[in-house]
This record gives structure tokens, sequence and C-alpha cells, in this order.
């Protein structure tokens, strides 16, 4: 409230401020700014010992590059450092990191011990205030985990500064594809957010599609065509166990996706022509039809509470968005511009939907709120589909398919500004991104 | 696997609207002869003796500031204030700066506090407030362009950043 009512007395004092004699600090309101990456440093990681010198320097690398990928930091090249700095201890010397135009130093020391313990402390600086930003932070864990802890630094800085949740120290699950166009073997694979340590997660025997990874990261929901039609599998992310869900006998069961708190999965299911969208409860194996309508609802997806749904549908005539509760009751129509939407996503954290767009031929990755208000469009392609949401709801991944006999999928992002669209850099074809959790 | 053991972030802002003092031990990069921050009246009557101290002088101590100052201000301010790492919700969030100049329109370090917010919560805020305080510092250390014989109107000033306009959504 007072801060309400401080913002009424300041506009009554700027309106009727102009052409009067001045009693008070003078006035002023800045509404343009610029919207550039904020330039940052990362000076060599200390090694503390000689035994840490190899992660200190790929450390310090890896947190970099994860800042800069963001796409809201810009790295000042160690090339232009005038300021060298001999120990963490040391003073920041403000003025050599503004004249070469860095705003933020990370500053860092390493050290290992002999029983495989890694430990790394690090500040974050604001330069331009002259500050050093919180008190300091020290991470503890394996040295075999140099990447995920360096992940971890970057995660920490980035939320510092920006005001975000992390997201650099998670996992996606995706469809990795190999062989010609027409004869595509796709199995399920699992990678850090950056693309390293690729693992796959099932064998390419059986053609699987759009796996979607529960939100503490353990469970993958995906399709698969192991009995000859679509069909719902259950596996475990650790030990690659897998179960068919219970869904029934009679149709196609596909678009699967967990609520959030993973006791329940949400799900297409097709029979005699007519697709709607089921509940399964899995510690019951009980389904229950959430939609009755002679069309096809498909690609149904939870709001971060549990509470609705949102899914698209062409009972309007073309493909549209619509939300409604989990309890039932009249979806509701939520998209209505021109061309037809599809996979809608919630973000985590509840105020927007990603969908995929096709329009006059093209296919775009966009957003809006989740009245269907304020939508923008950040991607558009021969074929741009499939969101999925980075665990701080900043970033979209999705898969764009290049076009002709030699085309094929691979996994871009983009910030939801629309700013920041990237390659992943996969060596593989690679399509259905779901993006995981942060990881503990 | 790997565990935190320190604190998670820096201190927050107090409860809201308490004027919130930009923690900067460290001054501003000036020249040496940068001057202090003098009171009123006698920044008044050092701009009395060294021009003509006639009335008209005292008019213009006290008149408004002119559009065109206010307007290089706002401009110089802008120029340096980058909303590009900031948070979807810190981009919604509107913080009101006060700030004190010295005679050669230079910020007073420890002077610039946030004295309130609107439309976010108290980690946005502060995020915004770092925002206005990189602005104001990064094109504020060579001073503003401002009249000395107008010091009584500008020395204390009240800067509103507004992103609005800047706002992704």
């Amino acid at each position: 409230m007072k801060r309400l009512i401080y913002f009424g007395v300041l506009a009554f004092a700027l309106w009727t401020g102009a052409g009067m004699a001045q009693n008070g600090p003078l006035r002023i309101e800045i509404t343009d700014g610029v919207i550039e990456p904020l330039t940052f440093a990362v000076p060599m990681f200390e090694a503390e010992n000689i035994e840490a010198v190899t992660i200190a320097t790929e450390m310090s690398r890896i947190v970099a590059t994860d800042l800069s990928s963001s796409g809201l930091f810009r790295e000042v090249p160690p090339s232009r450092f005038i300021a060298q700095r001999s120990s963490f201890d040391e003073p920041v010397r403000y003025p050599d990191w503004r004249a070469i135009n860095t705003q933020a130093l990370v500053t860092a020391a390493v050290k290992t011990n002999s029983f495989g313990r890694l430990t790394v402390k690090f500040r974050i600086f604001d330069i331009y205030s002259g500050v050093q930003l919180g008190s300091g932070m020290q991470l503890s864990g394996s040295t075999k985990a140099v990447r995920r802890m360096a992940h971890k630094v970057a995660d920490q800085v980035y939320a510092r500064i920006t005001g975000e949740g992390p997201y650099f120290d998670s996992k996606i699950v995706f469809v990795s594809e190999s062989g010609p166009k027409d004869q595509r073997l796709k199995r399920l694979a699992i990678m850090d957010y950056d693309g390293e340590n690729l693992q796959f997660l099932t064998g390419n025997e059986n053609t699987v599609l759009a796996p979607r990874v529960s939100q503490d990261g353990k469970q993958v929901l995906y399709t698969s065509w192991e009995t000859g039609f679509p069909q719902i599998y259950l596996l475990n992310v650790s030990s690659a166990a897998r179960k068919r869900l219970p869904t029934p006998d009679n149709g196609m069961a596909f678009s699967p996706r967990f609520s959030p708190d993973a006791k329940r999965v949400v799900y297409s299911f097709e029979q005699g022509g007519n697709t709607d969208i089921y509940l399964l409860d899995i510690a019951s194996a009980r389904s229950a039809r959430m939609t009755s309508s002679p069309s096809i609802d498909t690609a149904p997806s939870f709001s971060p509470d549990g509470r609705t749904i949102v899914f698209e549908s062409d009972r309007s005539g073309t493909q549209q968005l619509y939300v409604m509760p989990v309890t039932g009751g009249a979806p509701k129509r939520i998209s209505f511009g021109n061309g037809r939407y599809g996979t809608p996503v919630w973000s985590p954290r509840g105020d927007l939907i990603a969908f995929t767009k096709q329009s006059n031929g093209r296919f775009g990755i966009g957003v809006m709120r989740t009245d269907g208000s304020e939508e923008r469009l950040l991607s558009a392609s021969f074929l741009d589909e499939g969101p999925s949401w980075s665990p701080n709801g900043r970033v979209i991944m999705f898969t764009r398919e290049t076009q002709g006999p030699k085309g094929a999928p691979s996994l871009y992002s983009v910030d939801i500004s629309g700013r920041n669209l990237r390659a992943m850099n996969l060596r593989s074809p690679a399509s259905d991104p779901s993006w995981g959790p942060v990881l503990p | 696997m790997v565990t935190a053991n320190a604190r998670a972030r820096s201190v927050r802002p107090r409860s809201r609207p308490t004027p919130h003092t930009a923690p900067a031990p460290e001054p501003l990069e000036t020249d040496a002869e940068t001057p202090q921050v003098v009171p009123v009246t006698a920044a008044l009557n050092a701009a009395l003796m060294a021009g003509d101290a006639t009335p008209v002088a005292a008019e213009a101590a006290t008149a408004p500031l002119a559009e065109q100052f206010i307007r290089g201000m706002q401009l110089a301010v802008a120029e340096c204030w980058n909303l590009g790492a900031l948070s979807s919700a810190a981009l919604s969030t509107i913080v009101v700066v006060e700030m004190e100049l010295t005679l050669d329109a230079k910020p007073v370090a420890n002077s610039i506090k946030m004295l309130g917010y609107e439309g976010g919560d108290d980690i946005s805020a502060e995020r915004a407030f770092e925002t206005a305080l990189r602005a104001i510092r990064g094109c504020g250390a060579q001073g503003f362009e401002l009249p000395k014989d107008q010091y009584a109107t500008w020395r204390r000033v009240e800067l509103t950043f507004n992103p609005e306009k800047m706002r992704v959504r």
C-alpha cells in the first residue's frame, strides 16, 4: 500500500511539476534503455594444488561458455584483460576491468583432494558498481563431475545477476535419429543441456516418439510402435527399465505427459477415427476420459499446479488450443489467430503457453499468455515444432527440420524474448526434445 | 552430488519502501579535483560569487531546470541502462532511485538509494535496482551536462526507471 501511495504522489508531482519552481529533488523518468548482453570476464580459475590445474582451466571455460550461450551475457576475451590475478583473495582492480568494458567479473579457486573430491569457491563482482554481489559461494563434489560443478557455478552466476532461475545443470531427453530419411531409425537419448554426455536409453529396433520427462527428471514417458500400434511406455532413467502403461488395448495411445507430481498421465487415445484425451492414474491403472468430441483432441499438457490442461483440437474446424480443468468441464478456446496451433506446453512458471503454429505454409514456435493474449512468434522456418521449456521458463528448445530429400531434424533453442536462436551442435539428427529439471 | 555450502543469494532489500542504500564501499572513479558535495547554500553562494551576483542569477538558481538539460540527462542515463540480462520479472518492475550529485554533476557514490518499486517482488526490485545503479555509475562517472548556476535544482535527483517500453512480453 505504501508503495502505491508513493507512486501516486510521484505521479502527481510529475504531472504538476512542469513550469513551477522546484522545491524537491529533480524528478526524471527513464523509459528507454538498451537491450544488450551484459559483458563479463572469467579469468582462469585459480588452482590451489597442482592436481587441480587442468580442472581449473576446464571449469573456467565451461562457465564462460554457459553464460555466453544464454544470450544474456557476452564474454570479454582473456586476451583483453589488463588485470592479471595472482590469487583468489587479491582485491579486484575495478578500474582495470572498467577500462575493457567488463560489467561482471567471476573469480574462482579450485582444489582437489586425494579422496577424489573437488571444491570450487567463487565470487561475483559488479564492476560498474564496484561491489561484490553476495558473499561468495563454495561447492563440492566428485572430481568426476567437473562439468556439472562448472554448470552449477554458471547457474549461480546467471541467477544472481539476472534474477532468473538456473538451467545449465540440467538434462534433455530427445529422439536420436539415424539412417536415410524414409527409413529413419529412432531411439531415445539423454544429454546435458549443452549436448555433452550423450547416452542412449533405448535401442533402435522400435520407432519411438515424443519423450516427456517427469518433473523430478527420474522417469520418461514415450510412445513406441513395439506392439505394431502406438502405445505408451514408462522408462526409469537411471536403470533404463521400462514398462507399458495400462492404456486400453483396442486403439492407439500416444502423446503422453506427466502431471506435475508424476502420479497421473494425460494422453490421447484414438479409437474408430476419433481421438480424445484421457487421464490415467498410474497407481490404480485406471483411465478416465476427459474429452468427448467428434474431433481430434490431442497433445495435452498440465499447468504447473496440476489443475488445468491445455490441448489442441480441431473441433472448431481448424486446429486450435483449448484449456480445461482436470476435474472436467467445458474446454475453452484460447487461440484465435490466423493459422493452425498445436503441441501446446505450459511454462514451468505458469505464465505462458508455448506452441507450434502453422501459417502461410511455414511453421513457427510461439508463446501466448494462458488466456491466449499477447501471442508472439519466436521462430519460423520450413518446419519448427514441438517446443519444450527450460526448467526456469526462460528458454524454449524445439525441433527444426530442413527441407528436401536430404532434410533432417535438429534441435534449436531460443530465448523467450525471441533473441538468441541457436542450433544444438549434435553429431546426428535429433528431434522431440524434452527438457528435464535442474539437477540436485 | 554437488552441494552448495554457502548462501545462495546476497542480502535482499529491506521491507519496502524503505530506502535502499547501494552497497558501494568504493567511491566512484573521479579525478582528484572532483569537489565533494557542498551544502545548497554554499553552492549557491559559490555560483553567485563566480558570476554576476544579480537578482537575475538568483532567479536562475531556483527556476525550473530547462527541458534540454532534463532531456540530456535522460538520454545519458538511458544509454547505459542495459536491460539485456534482466529476468522477465525484473523487466516488469519499476524502481525509483534517489541520488545526490556533486557540483560538477557526478553521482555521489554512497548517495544512490532505491526509494521504492512497483510491479515485482523484492528480488526483482533488487535486480532492477542493480541495473539502474550500473546505468547511473556507468554514464554518470564523467558528470552530467547540467548548469552549475542551478545546482540547487539538481543537487538531488529522483530517477524513475520504467522498463514498460522495453518489456518483451
